[in-house]
């Protein structure tokens, strides 16, 4: 008996499952059986003589399975096998969380708005896809990534990024389409420099905010801190320079800047060609309205019921129809935390005059 | 499996669940998909098919991300996600009606080489691994997850289904019959055979 006794504590040493005082039982029992003293040391030797080494190098193994992930070939079935290792729910924890940071706090709306997204029956695919050095998101989903030199890029939603495979050699240098927050790391010697359909942004690390959809008028580009140098694509000899908290807006527009259009501007009546503005803050908030995305904060900052839509659209993955042309200009101002779709819908209604129809991924807005 | 790759995995776990952040879930694909995919390899016998199914376990951690932190131990489901999927194919491949993991021949994946000490030499692996061959399919793999694997008996337990008390019963079974395999050829232990102590 005492022979099994010492192979179960053995077993519990082995393990790394021993108490102090169960190690000191098995010493002791080892002491007077000196044979078994002799098996349970080339065991141990046995057991840590540790081999098969995980492969080093994981690209190749990774950017296959992200192959997978993106395009759909994985199995699909539904996640029965998944199993229910829920977290009981208790008081503590959530305290821990919210003790956790400021960011926690603010993140823990991220969860709550995609629980009640699924539950608004929205589709919910939100898998950037990414191949080679190209990340996107679709529409209601946003991701955040780290570049090579460690500047941070958060990603809206609709958007992409890409950048070549030697960034990070003489100079660092991006593409983007859509909306995204940088932090770049600082390095003097090597600029970044983002490139925009309109316009590229040079900096030497900084926090900014540049937003740039194909399908909006314009191209804004907020300064948080730090400062960046702007280039127009349409007369690269107009140069401007960012200082923080100011945003700079250009019209996507260009034809009012090039040399063979006519002195008269063609931009759209409502957005001006090229305005310098302060980056806004709204009340109660401490950071700017600009970058309230990255915090998972839905924002309409004065904005027309067309910019909403497009907005909309992008943020929850749907498509937002609006029936009555004299709905399209009233503006809306405001922020949404942790808001499914139909929470937003009737907020907006609420301050408007029109009614709105959900259905399945379709929203229809009319007077 | 260290306190330190505990807690690495519990970070990257919230990294993923509250930013979304790709490169957190990199990190969790560089920390467990080796031990995950020698744990499908054992059930399933195919390099090819394993990597999928470890493949297929991270894609499912990817689309439920934002509910992660509802997960208390992310390396008891990824590895339940893996055995699920790993039998669910063998169901569906071999037509076995009903397959319980002890009905599976399973695959000796340990590893016993060992060049620092040289205690271990070629002969004597080889004894090890003939000892490892021989046991009971839930032997064999409960020993996998708990000396590979470094999972802890309660976790296997869990992953298993099975309790605690039998994860600890069969790694004797285990620890005894290498151990027996293993008298034979160290040379302090030759030719000592001292019938045990009453």
């Amino acid at each position: 008996m005492d022979n099994e006794k010492i192979w179960q504590l053995l077993v519990l040493k082995l393990s790394g499952e021993a108490s102090i005082r169960e190690l000191d039982e098995l010493d002791h029992l080892l002491q007077q059986h000196p044979d078994l003293a002799l098996h349970a040391a080339s065991m141990e030797s046995i057991w840590k003589s540790k081999g098969t080494p995980a492969p080093a190098d994981t690209d190749h193994l990774f950017n296959r399975h992200l192959q997978r992930l993106s395009d759909g070939t994985a199995d699909n079935t539904p996640f029965q096998e998944i199993p229910d290792l829920r977290r009981k729910k208790s008081g503590t924890k959530i305290i821990f969380f919210i003790a956790a940071s400021m960011a926690a706090a603010a993140i823990i709306a991220v969860i709550i708005f995609n629980t009640l997204s699924v539950n608004g029956g929205l589709s919910k695919s939100a898998v950037p896809a990414v191949t080679g050095n190209f990340v996107s998101t679709k529409n209601g989903s946003k991701s955040k990534l780290q570049l090579p030199d460690g500047t941070q890029v958060w990603l809206n939603s609709g958007s992409n990024i890409s950048y070549e495979n030697d960034f990070g050699g003489a100079t660092r240098q991006v593409k983007l389409t859509g909306e995204a927050f940088f932090d770049v790391v600082k390095d003097p010697a090597r600029p970044f420099i983002i490139h925009t359909a309109t316009l590229d942004i040079k900096v030497l690390g900084t926090a900014f905010n540049v937003r740039s959809y194909p399908e909006e008028k314009v191209t804004e580009t907020a300064l948080i801190r730090g400062a960046v140098e702007i280039t127009l694509k349409a007369s690269t000899d107009k140069k401007i320079v960012l200082k923080p908290n100011e945003k700079l807006v250009v019209s996507n527009d260009s034809s009012w800047l090039q040399k063979d259009s006519s002195r008269t501007v063609k931009a759209p009546k409502k957005a001006a060609v090229m305005t310098l503005t302060q980056v806004h803050h709204l009340d109660k908030d401490t950071i700017a309205t600009e970058m309230l995305w990255t915090k998972n904060k839905l924002v309409f900052d004065g904005e027309t019921l067309s910019e909403v839509a497009l907005k909309l659209e992008r943020w929850y993955g749907v498509q937002v129809i609006i029936k009555g042309e004299e709905l399209k200009n009233i503006e809306y101002t405001g922020v949404f935390s942790d808001d499914n779709l139909t929470e937003v819908l009737y907020a907006l209604q609420l301050s408007g005059n029109f009614k709105y129809v959900i259905r399945r991924n379709e929203v229809i807005i009319k007077p | 499996m260290h306190m330190e790759k505990r807690e690495l995995i519990a970070q990257l776990q919230r990294k993923v669940a509250l930013c979304d952040d790709m490169t957190a879930y990199r990190g969790l694909y560089d920390t467990l998909h080796h031990e995950l995919f020698l744990f499908s390899y054992s059930i399933i016998k195919s390099r090819e098919v394993a990597e999928e199914i470890v493949s297929d376990v991270f894609i499912k951690l990817w689309r439920i991300r934002n509910e992660l932190l509802a997960i208390e131990n992310l390396t008891v489901f990824l590895y339940t996600i893996a055995k699920n999927l790993s039998i669910n194919h063998i169901t569906r491949n071999y037509k076995y009606p009903k397959v319980s993991l002890d009905a599976i021949e399973v695959e000796n994946v340990a590893n016993f080489d060992n060049g620092e000490e040289l205690f271990i030499t070629a002969e004597l692996a080889k004894r090890i691994q003939n000892a490892i061959d021989t046991l009971p399919s839930q032997c064999k793999i409960i020993f996998q997850l708990v000396r590979e694997s470094g999972l802890k008996h309660k976790e296997v337990a869990a992953i298993l289904n099975i309790s605690e008390f039998t994860v600890r019963n069969q790694l004797v079974i285990a620890v005894k019959k290498i151990a027996a395999s293993a008298q034979l050829s160290i040379p302090a232990v030759r030719g000592k055979t001292h019938p045990p102590t009453a």
